[in-house]
């Protein structure tokens, strides 16, 4: 990936932090792009509310994360860079494991260890790798806020066509009719790799469309 | 010179993170009270049959008429109503990886443990969890507790309150054996 020159001026920075943001969301997104955090995307995408925690849990840690390699970027050797962006990642990680098992134990036993192993979520490790040990605050922040809600947007998603097809009910409250024969497949890992290829595929050949749109309007 | 400002800079941010974490570990720590797996596991031991999915108040209602607090005591101790002799309390500690919370009751008159269970553990999956299952619990059953209780380094003997460990989870095993004997001290006052 090229890095862009770092503007100084503020109307600069402001574009760059956009940017920074619609890439995340977009052409750059984490699993739809980049397909990475996918055990989690399969793991807890078995109901909505799972994954709103789940994309909560995330959100949260990525902005701490990146503001905090941001604001250090320049005393971080590059030899230790890893082992630091570890110690980081984990501490706001452990902080809300504890006060997801105090305010929920029951959705703190239903997400498993899959709270805990944000501490190694590649797309964490790698936004901060790619932009917060490079860039200033305010893009490291855009930056980690576009993957944010590009990886919530999707698993919230996913959730929902999982727990509609698989149970009939969204966010606990049955949708459709009480004779809807429950799609269990959907429900289990199989189905949900299924879901999440079928929705790449749309994704991308939704892009592709789009992209080959522009391309013949100019 | 160099190296030794790098590592020193992580040693410090180790450092700082262990403070953080350790802070929230604390601060974050469940409010001391009675859980419904307790209640779940005391209603259990007092035979009584109640609905796993029963409303958290029906739950505490339910038990309240089984058990009452030991006057006096405000550790949480409670006694059977109908069998006063059993003691029952919660209690929590250190495990390998986490906190084990147990609940352990206690025959007051016999000086034997009447019954232990593993309420939450966060040990390594397939060794050190192995002490939530029945068959590592009920070596606690009926074991001579009146001189406490530890991890038996041969042949165990339940007279003497030895329990044998499971192989590969000695730590775990030697944490839930160290927080029994807590509990039966809290018991035994």
């Amino acid at each position: 990936m090229t890095m862009q020159t770092q503007s100084s001026s503020g109307p600069g920075r402001r574009g760059e932090a956009w940017e920074a943001f619609r890439a995340g969301i977009g052409e750059r997104h984490p699993v739809f792009v980049a397909v990475l955090g996918i055990c989690s995307t399969l793991a807890v995408t078995t109901a909505v509310r799972y994954a709103a925690v789940m994309a909560a849990i995330m959100t949260a840690t990525l902005l701490v994360s990146a503001l905090t390699v941001s604001l250090l970027r320049k005393r971080i050797p590059p030899a230790y860079r890893i082992i630091t962006y570890l110690l980081v990642i984990s501490t706001p990680v452990i902080l809300l494991q504890k006060l997801l098992q105090l305010w929920s134990p029951e959705i703190a036993a239903s997400l498993g260890p899959y709270v805990g192993l944000v501490i190694t979520n590649c797309i964490i490790m790698g936004r901060i790798e790619a932009c917060a040990a490079l860039r200033p605050p305010a893009i490291a922040l855009a930056d980690a806020f576009g993957a944010a809600l590009g990886y919530g947007t999707l698993i919230i998603s996913l959730a929902a066509v999982r727990e509609l097809l698989g149970t009939g009910h969204l966010f606990g409250m049955a949708c459709l009719p009480e004779d809807y024969p429950s799609c269990g497949f959907v429900q289990r890992p199989a189905g949900a790799f299924l879901v999440l290829a079928l929705t790449i595929a749309c994704f991308r050949w939704l892009r592709g469309a789009l992209s080959s749109e522009k391309g013949g309007r100019s | 010179m160099k190296a030794f400002r790098e590592i020193g800079f992580v040693l410090v941010l180790a450092a700082v993170c262990t403070l953080v974490m350790s802070g929230g570990e604390v601060m974050l720590r469940p409010p001391p009270g009675v859980s419904a797996e307790f209640m779940m596991r005391a209603l259990a031991l007092a035979g009584v049959s109640v609905d796993m999915a029963s409303a958290s108040d029906r739950l505490a209602a339910t038990f309240q008429a089984s058990f009452a607090p030991v006057p006096s005591r405000t550790d949480g101790v409670y006694r059977a109503r109908r069998r006063p002799w059993l003691l029952l309390c919660e209690q929590e500690g250190n495990g390998m990886w986490g906190r084990i919370r147990l609940f352990v009751a206690y025959d007051a008159e016999a000086g034997r443990l009447e019954d232990l269970g593993v309420i939450a553990q966060s040990e390594t999956p397939g060794l050190g969890t192995r002490i939530a299952e029945p068959e590592f619990e009920n070596r606690f059953d009926g074991l001579a507790a009146s001189a406490g209780l530890r991890l038996a380094t041969g042949t165990p003997r339940p007279d003497t309150g030895e329990v044998q460990a499971i192989t590969g989870a000695t730590i775990s095993c030697a944490a839930v054996v160290k927080i029994a004997d807590e509990a039966l001290k809290r018991l035994r006052k």
